[in-house]
């Protein structure tokens, strides 16, 4: 059975239809990638899936159970955790304590439990040595790797990233990238959506793409990436 | 070792010399000095509640005196017209404050942001206006308690003071204590969480709309029984005393600002000095209130986390430590 499946999802702003009429499913495990042009509705897929927007029309089910009207924080604790384009560190707080909050939330852990687990997931993404620091002074990089880090500290079944990769260098991307395939390792099912291309399709197994609004290609990656309307669409960034 | 050990648990010392000093008070302070100190910790109280919402919850609400002036007079009520015996008017006040902190709540939450602001002012207007009706409690210009149940309560003046300045002092030290413990719990990690970033917080499982409602409605209750206990003190009722927006919602703004918002120690730190620039300088008339102003904006332009976040420039130590450390194990 599906982990996640979709359909006929749509969002409208007035008479923007951000998200239209999309629908997929996704087993569990899979790593999913999502392209798709600045304004083709993937971080608004993100903001319906988490719940952080109503839905115009459509449904989803998650585990086999229809979430569609749930609030955030219930998505959340069922295992779905996410990643914010624009980083959303909780400022005030230390950076153990910005995990803090996702694992004995979202997580349910009890607070030796969450403790442990935290400091797990700090070492894993090379954030242990800043692990008592205030989230908001972070430089890009550690900010991303502590959106990463959050995200994980929920121990979710599904994780949603949300351009992680965006505005990183070459070598601060290769390192993130490493970091994802390796979750890869574990039974996570991750939806990636990314606008640098080249650091998506090395670790995904299935690409779909976006375009105003519309699912426009939805297959194994690099074939779906060769199809010539794909390869239009990507004419100005990739060529 | 002791040395350290003495850094880690000095505030607890603090803490607990400040509690002993102030439960011995009446015993070394002559009536006026007492009848004040209660007025502060009715003022901590309320500021340091205020501080919750707003300071970590961001919901700025400038209608507390709503509640406050609610209490006193459900207090009034049931004293005046049900001749219920002080002492016990107290618990129902606050189960009528979590009654009608349901509806208002229900009301005020369909707004947000500066909406939520004056809705929460027009509700208090509202109750105002609501309470200058009822004729049985004098309308408009307000009513006495019965002295009978005054000195059911407490046979001689000084015994009175005393026994609500302990009420207050109780009161005081369950909203700060009961704040301190709140805020090393999770829920206490959740609120902050929700000060910075209410959809990242969401978005790790905290159930924001559902805190924010809880604690509003246990606040306005709590305010609720401050009320009655000031109202107490003062014997008499009215509702322009009762509903003030001066004295229970700008002034409780003005210390809780002045002390530093979103930290414990903020408003502690704000009463005293606002007490202290209400003694030197309240003589100046409407120069008093211009100060007041003059400085609060200044703190706001310049020093938005107040004193406290001067003190905090020079010295790490807290009179309510609530992090939670990783790596410094000793610090837990
Ligand atoms: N809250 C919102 N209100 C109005 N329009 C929005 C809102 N969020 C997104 N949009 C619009 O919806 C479209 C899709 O946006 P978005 O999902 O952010 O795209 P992407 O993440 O693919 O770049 C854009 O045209 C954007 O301007
Ligand atoms: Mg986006």
């Amino acid at each position: 059975m599906a982990l996640l499946s979709v359909s006929h999802l749509s969002r409208s702003f007035g008479s923007l239809l951000a998200v239209n009429d999309v629908g997929f499913s996704l087993d569990e495990g899979v790593m999913l990638g999502i392209i798709g042009p600045n304004g083709a509705g993937k971080s608004t897929l993100f903001n319906l899936l988490t719940g952080m927007l109503p839905v115009s029309a459509g449904a989803i089910v998650f585990d086999g159970a229809d979430i569609t009207a749930a609030p955030s924080a219930a998505r959340a604790a069922m295992g779905i955790a996410r990643t914010f384009q624009i980083p959303q560190p909780f400022a005030t707080l230390s950076v153990y304590e910005n995990l803090l909050v996702a694992a004995r939330h979202a997580g349910r852990m009890s607070h030796a439990q969450a403790r442990d687990h935290c400091a797990a997931v700090l070492g894993r993404l090379g954030l242990r040595a800043l692990a008592d620091t205030p989230a908001g002074g972070l430089r890009l990089l550690d900010r991303k790797r502590l959106e990463l880090a959050r995200a994980l500290a929920a121990s979710p079944r599904l994780l949603l990233l949300d351009e992680i990769a965006g505005g990183l260098t070459d070598s601060e991307c290769a390192e993130l990238l490493a970091i994802i395939r390796a979750l890869r390792a574990g039974s996570v099912t991750i939806i990636w959506v990314e606008h640098v291309v080249h650091a998506l399709l090395s670790a995904i197994d299935r690409l779909i793409v976006m375009d105003a609004g519309r699912i426009i290609a939805d297959g194994p990656p690099h074939d779906t990436f060769q199809r010539r309307d794909v390869r239009e669409i990507y004419m100005g960034l990739d060529a | 070792m002791t040395r350290r050990w003495l850094d880690k648990q000095a505030h607890l010392v603090v803490l607990a010399a400040l509690a002993a000093a102030l439960l011995a008070a009446p015993f070394a302070l002559g009536r006026g000095d007492l009848r004040l100190l209660t007025e502060m910790l009715c003022m901590l109280a309320l500021a340091q509640m205020w501080n919750l919402l707003a300071g970590y919850m961001g919901l700025i609400s400038i209608g507390q005196h709503a509640f406050v002036g609610f209490g006193g007079y459900v207090f009034f009520a049931l004293a005046v017209l049900a001749g219920v015996p002080l002492l016990w008017a107290l618990p129902l006040v606050l189960a009528a404050g979590v009654a009608v902190a349901l509806p208002t709540g229900l009301l005020a939450f369909r707004l947000s942001g500066p909406y939520f602001a004056v809705g929460t002012w027009v509700i208090a207007e509202v109750y105002r206006l609501l309470a200058a009706q009822v004729s049985s409690l004098g309308g408009g210009s307000g009513i006495s308690l019965p002295i009978a149940l005054v000195r059911d309560f407490a046979a001689h003046p000084v015994l009175r003071d005393r026994l609500i300045y302990w009420l207050c002092l109780g009161l005081a030290l369950i909203v700060v204590l009961g704040s301190w413990w709140l805020m090393r719990t999770r829920v206490g990690l959740a609120l902050t969480a929700m000060g910075d970033s209410e959809q990242a917080a969401q978005s790790c499982g905290v159930p924001t709309q559902r805190l924010k409602r809880a604690l509003y409605v246990v606040i306005a209750a709590l305010s609720a029984l401050i009320g009655a206990l000031i109202f107490l003190q003062k014997l008499r009722i009215s509702p322009a005393a009762a509903f003030s927006l001066n004295d229970w919602t700008i002034t409780i703004i003005f210390i809780a600002v002045l002390g530093g918002i979103g930290t414990l120690e903020g408003p502690i730190l704000g009463v005293i000095v606002y007490f202290l620039l209400r003694e030197y300088f309240s003589q100046l008339g409407n120069w008093y209130m211009v100060m007041l102003g003059v400085v609060s904006i200044g703190i706001m332009l310049f020093e938005p986390k107040g004193l406290w976040g001067i003190v905090q420039r020079h010295t790490r130590w807290r009179l309510f430590p609530v992090r939670h450390r990783l790596n410094d194990q000793a610090e837990e």
